[in-house]
Order: structure tokens, then sequence, then C-alpha cells
């Protein structure tokens, strides 16, 4: 070897020492005012809360200038799932994420998050902590009382009427119908005399079956949770289990929704084209609704029947735990308490429809005059009150989309028989979740 | 303190070069030269990822040991059962109708029509546009109430289907979207094949008064087959992997009927997270792609050998 | 050369109209939609869907991401691929066979089946979120080694002995003979390769997070969400902005392209 090349050769393994000393030199403990990147992944499930946040982080990215904030838009919830799901895969989770709520059980099973609990032993802490709606710490607070998520864009399910038809039908446009036999009335009557094509959309497809289904169960008298807290046992084969999934076949085979499927993500286009009178879904899609609507319409909870009720919804932040240093983590925090401000959380409430997470946010000023000014927000809180915990269980992609939401949609669209489907669900869940003893 | 180094000659540095040193090795030496680098990557993305996947589909779920259970489970497994039979209808019918109608538009257009270029061009329009933006426009020309293509029946007074709602039409539904983005693609190499044929053969034909049908069948078709060799690997591995419409569009459902194995295996591994058993997935597609490779090569290398 | 008409002749004419116009239909609908502007008083033409949509999201960004990853990955298999291809066309060594029977069962093998684990070995590389991290388990192609050793082999033996009297390296025979000899298939295989990779989605989806990185097919998802509902002329407007320059681009030297493409005459 001529000696050029050894000199080239030392020098490169110099600048490659040189190099792994800066490196290990920044991993050293950090210094308070030093600077901190943290990534942060946020999903969007109704087309105005991305906006919103990119807009938050810049106003966080002006008042802590320490505090590198790589915002990533995920997609939706499940999206946002699998995302993080990679990233701890290859050993870097974001510091924080929003998540759906009840990603909560496999997450914290796996170890992937941690409880807010350890960062939030102040006193103004824990009175932030209890100032969110009980209803919206449900999901994410374990039997032990640990928070494993704070919430963030929260909502429930509720009904959105067009008001022309109602006019049309001759019903009170100004009032929802409050009961199941006045919806079915309503329904009917839109469609006979009002010009509505369909009387009423609830969405069928995969992602979110199970969540309108729990509302029919708590309707029918039943547990609309389906799952037991630990997320360990469901409850399918019960008669109001099937007496729910009865109801909602026959709106397909009367006619007053479609047969086939209800799509999700479509069924507020349809409801904004005028294709059917009501339509149940998130109180998150407000916003939308508010911007696109060329006509009056109106909010409120669902009616009820044997009893009233709803599963609340909608993701909370969480901490995750691989390759997250203790300084991120101090970041995580910081950025999640300026992201949950009363103030930022009536902001979200009023720009996106999701439902303001306490009283101090209803309480705020630009709450007060956009409740004042669009009454029908207060539609939403109203609904939240009695809102029951989402279904949630371990292996959770398993039981509530490959297992329950099939079930639902062999009975909705296919004709399948009620009882036979919820029973085999059951058995074919419960079998998923003995492998989790 | 010598200057030695700075007086090497020229020849001694320049002998650095890898491609000079290259040309002292011998034959057999300067192949695996040549090899490397390519099997360097191949060996880094298939190789080292099959082994790992080898290692990881004989693991339980959780915890430490050996277990045959992921692949007992595939055989039981309704998800994966569907998500198969459903790529394998897939497969089936979008390859071969991709292909046909890809030849036909090629030799429709292969001929001095008025406007061919525009033609074409409007053919191959599809192929450039990507998979997930194709999923996103037919996801609107198939929604059920206010797509184009219901508000079209509609106004003739013709039923109008949950064509992506529907467990039974789904699928299909997804074969048109998909062989409407590969044919134009295809259209282009057939175009490329008739270009080759000789024009005297189809002049003989005439001559001899045989139809243009029995001469494409007679004489086209048989001398596209490499062309068509080449197409239908291409397409075979797309209708497996090109699958991002399920992303888009319908998530695998409704009750499944548009799940296919790559999805599952996404789902499996990351939203699932239960990479064995995603593990166990990936290999059993891995056998059967590999199976059908080599029947195609099979093909292939006979038709080389007539030539 | 104008023959006189055949009543078949004339049937087909018609009939490549009707595949044609059939063809291009639902994309001459997106392009008209994303012209329209609707309004609560009416619909009118004009470019405010276009112009919304591109100041939406950098869609010049993405356009450069997916130009530096179609255009590096097709390089770098094409020089990996002839390289590797050259040595199983023309030279014997131990173990060639297994070798090539190696690269016969990758054929249809593509990096995304075994996704996790190739997460997990692109972020170990520290290449999580870079083009170079999207790329990389691309660089090398089975299929192009085999494609291009199946055209190398068709090259006559004359013109390797002739090169060789001339004094070529073994280098120099692969760039001055086989490389011009098999420049159908390498077109060819270009065409493939470059069309996989523009259409690629679910692979850079997990891999790319930022702006910075990602390809105009992840860029366009995030910006149309699906999942958030329908907005048609946003969707047709990003749609036109995607297609609408590499479409003029063929759509003007589409004689030249497919010409010179049909000219290499793929077999």
């Amino acid at each position: 070897m001529s000696s050029p090349i050894r000199k080239k050769l030392l020098a490169t393994a110099g600048a490659a020492l040189a190099f792994a000393v800066v490196l290990t030199g920044c991993s050293a403990p950090a210094q308070a005012d030093e600077e901190v990147s943290i990534e942060f992944y946020y999903p969007d499930q109704v087309g105005t809360l991305g906006t919103l946040i990119d807009g938050y982080l810049k106003e966080f990215a002006a008042e802590h200038p320490k505090i590198k904030v790589k915002g990533v838009y995920s997609g939706d919830y499940d999206q946002t799932l699998t995302a993080v799901n990679t990233a701890i895969d290859g050993g870097k989770a974001p510091a924080l994420a929003i998540m759906d709520q009840t990603f909560v059980l496999d997450l914290v099973e796996r170890d992937a998050i941690s409880s807010w609990d350890d960062y939030l032993n102040d006193d103004e802490s824990k009175k932030w902590l209890d100032g969110f709606y009980p209803q919206f710490m449900k999901n994410s607070t374990d039997s032990e009382g640990h928070v494993w998520g704070v919430p963030f864009a929260r909502s429930t399910i509720v009904q959105y009427w067009n008001k022309d038809y109602f006019t049309k039908a001759g019903l009170d446009p100004e009032h929802g119908p409050a009961t199941r036999s006045e919806l079915l009335d309503a329904a009917r009557a839109t469609q006979e005399k009002g010009g509505s094509k369909y009387g009423l959309f609830i969405p069928t497809s995969t992602g979110t079956a199970y969540w309108l289904y729990q509302a029919l169960v708590q309707q029918a008298g039943g547990d609309g949770a389906i799952s037991n807290a630990d997320g360990t046992k469901v409850t399918l084969d019960t008669p109001e289990n099937v007496k729910a999934l009865e109801f909602w076949a026959s709106l397909g085979a009367e006619g007053i929704a479609p047969s086939t499927e209800v799509a999700w993500s479509t069924s507020t286009d349809d409801f904004l084209a005028g294709q059917t009178a009501m339509l149940w879904t998130t109180s998150g899609r407000m916003g939308t609704i508010q911007d696109k609507a060329t006509f009056d319409w109106g909010v409120s909870a669902l009616p009820k029947d044997v009893a009233a009720g709803a599963p609340t919804g909608g993701g909370s932040l969480m901490l995750f735990n691989e390759g997250v240093s203790d300084k991120q983590r101090e970041a995580a925090v910081t950025l999640a308490k300026f992201l949950t401000t009363p103030e930022r959380a009536a902001d979200v409430s009023v720009k996106s429809g999701y439902i303001a997470t306490s009283d101090a946010a209803w309480n705020d000023p630009a709450m007060v005059a956009h409740v004042k000014k669009f009454p029908q927000a207060i539609a939403a809180h109203d609904a939240a009150r009695d809102a029951i915990p989402e279904m949630s269980t371990l292996d959770r992609d398993r039981v509530v989309y490959q297992t329950l939401a099939p079930a639902l949609q062999s009975v909705l669209l296919n004709g399948a028989d009620a009882k036979e489907a919820l029973t085999k669900a059951q058995a074919d869940i419960t079998k998923i979740l003995a492998e989790h003893k | 303190m010598t200057d030695a180094p700075a007086v090497a000659p020229p020849t001694e540095r320049s002998s650095w070069n890898p491609l000079r040193a290259a040309r002292k090795l011998p034959d057999a030496g300067f192949a695996y030269f040549l090899l490397l680098p390519a099997f360097i990557f191949l060996a880094l993305f298939t190789v080292k990822p099959l082994i790992g996947s080898i290692i990881a589909s004989t693991q339980p779920r959780r915890g430490d040991g050996f277990t045959l259970d992921n692949y007992a489970r595939l055989a039981t497994d309704d998800v994966f059962l569907k998500a198969l039979g459903n790529n394998f209808l897939f497969s089936l019918i979008t390859v071969p109708v991709s292909l046909g109608l890809a030849m036909l538009l090629a030799v429709l257009l292969h001929q001095n029509v008025r406007g061919r270029g525009f033609l074409r061009a409007g053919v191959f329009a599809p192929a450039i546009l990507p998979m997930v933006a194709v999923a996103v426009i037919w996801m609107y020309f198939y929604q059920p109430n206010i797509g184009v293509i219901n508000s079209i029946l509609g106004a003739l007074g013709l039923p109008t289907p949950d064509w992506l709602g529907d467990p039974g039409l789904v699928l299909p539904s997804l074969m048109v979207m998909m062989v409407w983005k590969e044919a134009g693609f295809f259209m282009l190499f057939y175009l490329a094949g008739l270009q080759g044929i000789d024009p005297e053969l189809e002049e003989a034909s005439r001559l001899e008064g045989t139809g243009k049908f029995r001469h494409f069948w007679k004489v086209s078709f048989p001398l596209l087959m490499p062309t068509t060799l080449f197409a239908a690997i291409v397409a075979l591995s797309d209708s497996i992997k090109m699958v991002d419409f399920v992303f888009v569009m319908t998530q695998g459902g409704p009750d499944n009927a548009s799940n296919l194995l790559l999805f599952y295996i996404y789902k499996v591994a990351f939203a699932q997270h239960w990479p064995q058993f995603a593990a166990a997935i990936s290999l059993v597609v891995v056998a059967v792609l590999v199976a059908l490779a080599l029947i195609q090569i099979r093909l292939m290398d006979r038709k080389i050998h007539y030539r | 050369m104008d023959r006189i008409l055949t009543t078949s002749d004339r049937i087909e004419r018609v009939l490549a109209w009707v595949a044609g116009l059939l063809w291009i239909a639902p994309l001459a609908y997106v392009f008209v939609r994303s012209v329209i502007v609707e309004s609560p008083g009416g619909s009118r033409f004009g470019f405010d869907n276009l112009t919304n949509a591109w100041s939406a999201a950098p869609f010049g960004q993405y356009y450069l991401n997916t130009t530096l990853l179609v255009v590096g990955i097709t390089l770098a298999q094409l020089v990996f691929g002839a390289l590797a291809a050259y040595a199983f066309a023309r030279f014997t060594f131990p173990f060639k066979n297994a070798l090539f029977v190696f690269v016969l069962i990758q054929l249809m093998i593509f990096p995304e089946v075994f996704m996790s684990e190739n997460y997990r070995t692109v972020a170990g590389f520290g290449l999580l979120d870079t083009i170079t991290g999207i790329g990389l388990p691309y660089v090398a192609s089975a299929f192009c080694i085999f494609f291009l050793r199946q055209a190398f082999m068709t090259v006559p033996n004359e013109l390797v002995e002739a090169a060789q009297v001339e004094g070529s390296s073994r280098l120099g025979i692969l760039w001055k003979v086989f490389l011009p000899a098999a420049k159908p298939s390498i077109i060819a295989y270009a065409l493939v390769s470059v069309s996989t990779q523009w259409n690629n989605f679910l692979w850079p989806m997990i891999v790319a997070t930022s702006d910075e990185t990602r390809p105009i097919t992840v860029g366009l998802v995030r910006f149309l969400a699906p999942e958030t509902g329908m907005d048609f002329p946003k969707m047709a407007a990003g749609t036109v902005i995607v297609i609408g320059p590499l479409l003029a681009a063929f759509l003007i030297g589409q004689r030249g392209f497919i010409n010179s493409f049909l000219r290499s005459g793929i077999k």
C-alpha cells in the first residue's frame, strides 16, 4: 500500500472517530437550554383537524423556540396506528401522538406507551387532568386509575337532519326525532312526502360499524359498551344485541336506507347532496357540514328507544416509549399541555365540531360566542353527557375489524340471521381473547 | 520528513481505480466482481428478510420458543383464506383481460386511423396516473348515490347498484378499474411488437384472402408471444403488489370481500402488530410467486430456444 | 400506399375510436371537472380549483422527490443489472448455475412482501424519512438481471471477438457491444421500472413522514385525504396537477416517444 493511500485512510478513520465522538457528545445529558426535537403524529378523520393542528404547531414553535416539533399528518386513526407501530419496530416512536382512545389496551399490553401519572403529579397538573369530563377519561384510564391518554379531539354520535325535507314532510324542522317511533315516522314521512330518496343513514363501513352498533345496543336496553373495562370479554349474544342488529338490518330491508354499504367516508357527502333526510355520524363532522351545507340542518343527541345513549369516540394524546429520551418526553408533555388548554379545546370544538373536553373550555369566551351564534353546537355537549365508553378490547384490530365488522355486515348486506351471526362472533372473539390470558 | 509520498508515480496512484484493478482479475474473479453490487443489495433486501421471516414465522406471538402454530393457523384463518381466494381471482381475471385488451387496442391503434396519436395518448394516459390517484377517481365514479356511474344509470332509468359496497360486486368493480389502468401500458409493448412484425406477412394474408381475425390468430398472435410472456410477468406481479387501491377505497371490506394478500400482510404486521404471523403469510405468498416465476421462465426459455 | 378501405377496415377504424374514447372518458371527465368552479350561484369555468390545490400542497417538492426516486432507482437497477447480467451471459465461474437460480428465485419477490423486516433494515441504517431510504430496497432487481441476461445471450459471438481483436477490455466490451445490442430491452425494462416506481405507494408511505421526502403518490393521498370524505373539485384538481405535465409532455412528444420506443423493436 502506498503511503498517500495510507494517509487518506488514516484521515478518514480520524474523521470517523471525531464524528463518533461528536455523536456521543450529543447523547450526553442535555443542558436545560439545549434544543430538543420531537416527532408528533396526528390523524385527521374529519378533514378539518389537520389544518388546525398545523396552526397550533406554528404557535407552539413561536412560544417554545427550543423545542423543535416535527408534525406528521398520518391519515386516519387506523393509519396512524400502523404508522406508529412501524416506527416502534424501527426503534423510533414519535414522542407524542394523537391516537384513538381504544388503542390504549393493546399499546399498554405491549408496553408501548407510558402513563401520564409520572408527569402530571403536581397540583396544577392534577387540576388540569381532573377538569376533563369523566366520560372522556373512561377509555383512557385503567382499573388501577392510571391515565394513559389525555383527551384531545373527542366526539360522540349525533343525528343530523335536513330541515328542508322535514318542512316539506310537515314535520317540525326545529326538533329532531326524540324517540325510536318518531325516528321511523320521520324517516318515512321525509321519503314519502318530503321527497328524500332515503330516510336515515347509519354508516356500515368496516372501520366504524361497531361504533354505531354500540349506540343501537345501548338504545335497545343492552350494555352498549359491549366489552369489559380490561378488554378481555365481550357480550354480543344477548337478546338486546339481536334486537339492535335486526332493527339496523330492517332499515335496509324497508328501503329507509340502502340495503348495501353506507360508507362512512362519503355518508356526509350523501347527506350534503340531499340523498338522505337524516344521518347518524360523529359530532366531529359538524364543522364540515356547517361549511358545506346548502340547506338548513339540525343536530341533536340520538333518539332513545328503551334507553338513550351513544359511545364516545375520538383521539387522545399518548406518550410513546421506544427510543424517546427523558428530555424528549418532557418536551412532549409540554406540547400536550399546550394543545389541550381550554382555549385550544374551545378552538378545536368551534372549528371542527369535536366536543370541548371540559367545563373550562365550554366557558371559554370564544366557545360562548360560538354557541350564541350557532346554537346547534350545544347538541354535542348534551349528547356527550350520557355517553358510554367506546368498545375496546385486546387485539382490537382482529376483534373489531376482522371479526365483529364482517359479522355485522353479513347481516346488514348479505341478509344473514342476526342471532346466528352474533353467536358466532361471540365465540370467535372469545377464542381470540383467550390467547391473551 | 520525507517527500516520498508526494512523488509516488501517477500510474500507481491511478491503479487504485477499482475498474483498473478489475482488469487484472481472472475471468472468474471478474465475474464475481460484476455480480457483487447487485448481490449485496439483493441479499440485503430479499435474502436477509427472507431468513428473518423464516425465523420470525416459527416464533410465538408473545415470549420465545419454536412453534409451527403460525403455519397451522393459515389453514384456519378465514381472512387469510378469503384474501388468498380474492387475490387468486383478481390475478386470474385481470392479467389475461388486461393483456387481451392491450393486444386488441394495439391492433386497432396500429392501423392508420385518423387521430391515432390522440387515441394512443388517451389509452396510455391511465398508465401514467399513479394507482392511488386512479383509486380516488374511481371511488367517486363508483359512489352509489352521488357517483358519476350511478348518476348516468339513474338518468337512464337503470338499476343503480352499490359498486364498492356490495360484497358480490366490489371485487369485479376493482378489476374493471385495474384493467383500465393496466391495459394502456401493455398496449405500448404490443404496438412495439406489431411494429416488429414484417408487414409483408399481412400483405401475404390479404392476397391469400385470409381474414383479418384469422391472420391475427395464425400469424400475429404467435409472433407476439415473447411480448406476452414479458408483459405477463409484469402484469402478474402488479396484480399482487399494486393493490394500493384497497387502502384508499375499501380497506378490504365489506365483509372482507376485497381483502387482498399484500393488504392483509400489512394489516397483520402493523395494525395487529403480529409480525410472526405476517411472516408466515409473506412466506406463503413468496412460495407461490417463486413457483409462478419459474413456470413463466420455462415458457420464456422454450420460446427463446425456438428462435 | 393508400389502399381502398374495405368494410372490415372501416369497422376497425370505428372500433378504434369507440375503444379509445371509452378509455379516455373517465380522465376527460376529471379534466373538465377540474376547471368547473362550483359556487352557490351556479357553476362557471375557471382555474380556481387548480390554483387552490397548487397552493395547498407542495406539489413541486413531491414532483422533485418522485423524479429523484424514479431516476435514481432505474439507473441503479440498470447499472447493477447490466453488470450482473454480463457476468451470467459471458463468463463461466464456479457456482454460476447456483447463483443464477438464486436470481431466478427472486424474480418475483418484491421488497414490499417483507415490509416489516425491510423497515427494520432501513431504520438500522438511519435512513428513515430519506429519499435514499425509500429507494434503497429497489436498487437491485432480479428481474432486471434476468431480463438483460436474456438480451445479452442473443449477442453474436463474432461481435465480441471483433471487439477483442481491437483490444477492448472486458468492461469495454460490455459498454461497446452488449449495451448497444440490448438497447431495446434496456428501454423496455426502464419503462417498466419507471412506471413501477412512479406508482409506488405503500413502501414510501411507510418510510416517508415529511413533505421533504414524500413522493407524489403519498403526497397526493395525504392531500386528498379520502378518509375524510369526498371533495371532487379538489380531487380533480389534484389529479390534473399530478398528471397534467406528464400527459402534456406525452402528447407533444408522443410521436417521437412511441416511435423511438417502437423502433427499438421490443419483442
